[in-house]
């Protein structure tokens, strides 16, 4: 009788510890999909900052007046005056502080489409081996001297640390 | 007996329950790990088509801009480049500009010229849906009419072949840059 009744206690025991086992198994693999989820959360809130900075710096670049063109009027369009991307160009190690100010890590270049294609590398600061968003915006590339407007594309690569 | 039975049921329903629960789990991971466009992404395709079209009607081109030629295209056709009428230079520099552009991007793309009972296109590949259409009018004033330029982009393959289509419009035979539609490639 008392060697059943410590059978049955043995038994239970086993069985408690069983269910425990696989409870525990349960609560890992639950912990490890929680946490999976959560870092995909982070990560794609971290690539949704990275992309609204990168519109706002977009957009504060093409309206700069130390590249943009200069009209009385605005502008529907982007556009850029030639020879002010070529002073920056020139200038870039003159004022490498001004403009890394202004810029950042970015590598900004101006890529004529039409009638040409040529391309003007307006200002750069890469850092190899970072990661880097990138934007291309068509644009007016326009030579105040002749009047004429080329089509072009504006290239800006902008360096983020990951 | 009933003992065990009831326990068996038990231990199915339980099965049962842990499936469906593992079960939710990969749909919640999997969902979580489609991608959503990034709003990055998104900026571009609104606004891409939009700016190229307004850049490239302010282009000049033959002593003019490019908004002009399209106006010449649609009414007097009286300005000649480089030995071609407005209309042959219009397709011309249009296929130069979007195959440098969204060619080289790996997109494919259908730009129209429509108004006055003639339209035209110069396209590229088959874009399944018209995602982001840029657009923007050209008035034919003092005729009461505008001409539509639209400008529809979509995500291709840059080994689809490059074929351009015309509309209505039907250039002379001898015109270079101008082949009949060959719709999908």
């Amino acid at each position: 009788m008392v060697w059943n009744n410590s059978k049955n206690a043995q038994l239970q025991f086993f069985e408690t510890i069983g269910v425990l086992v696989v409870l525990t198994f349960f609560v890992i693999i639950g912990l490890v999909f929680y946490s999976s989820i959560q870092e995909r959360l982070s990560k794609r809130a971290v690539r949704q900052e990275i992309s609204k900075s990168m519109i706002e710096y977009v957009q504060t670049l093409t309206t700069n007046p130390l590249l943009a063109c200069s009209f009385e009027t605005a502008s529907k369009t982007a556009c850029f005056d030639f020879y002010k991307a070529l002073s920056v160009n020139a200038t870039q190690q003159e004022f490498k502080h001004y403009y890394e100010s202004l810029f950042g890590n970015a590598l900004i270049t101006l890529q004529e489409i039409y009638p040409g294609n040529s391309s003007i590398t307006i200002f750069n600061s890469s850092k190899p081996g970072m990661n880097y968003e990138q934007v291309l915006v068509p644009l007016n590339i326009y030579n105040p001297v002749t009047d004429e407007y080329k089509l072009g594309v504006l290239i800006v690569r902008r360096y983020v640390i990951s | 007996m009933v003992l065990k039975k009831s326990q068996m049921e038990l231990m199915g329903l339980a099965f049962i329950v842990v499936l469906i629960a593992i079960g939710l789990l990969f749909l919640i991971v999997l969902n979580l790990g489609k991608k959503q466009p990034a709003e990055k992404q998104i900026y571009q395709q609104v606004k891409i088509a939009n700016s190229f079209i307004l850049s490239f009607l302010k282009t000049s081109a033959c002593n003019t801009s490019v908004e002009k030629l399209i106006y010449d295209c649609f009414t007097s056709k009286s300005i000649t480049c480089s030995g071609v009428d407005s209309c042959s230079f219009l397709i011309n520099i249009s296929k130069i500009a979007l195959e440098r552009t969204f060619g080289v991007w790996g997109y494919n793309y259908n730009l129209s010229f429509t108004g006055n009972s003639y339209r035209f296109n110069v396209t590229k590949g088959f874009c399944l849906e018209r995602e982001s259409p840029g657009l923007q009018l050209i008035p034919l004033y003092p005729i009461p009419s505008n001409v539509i330029v639209q400008l529809y982009i979509c995500k291709g393959s840059s080994n689809v072949n490059v074929t351009f289509g015309t509309g209505f419009y039907a250039p002379p035979s001898n015109t270079p840059g101008t082949e009949p539609s060959s719709g999908q490639s």
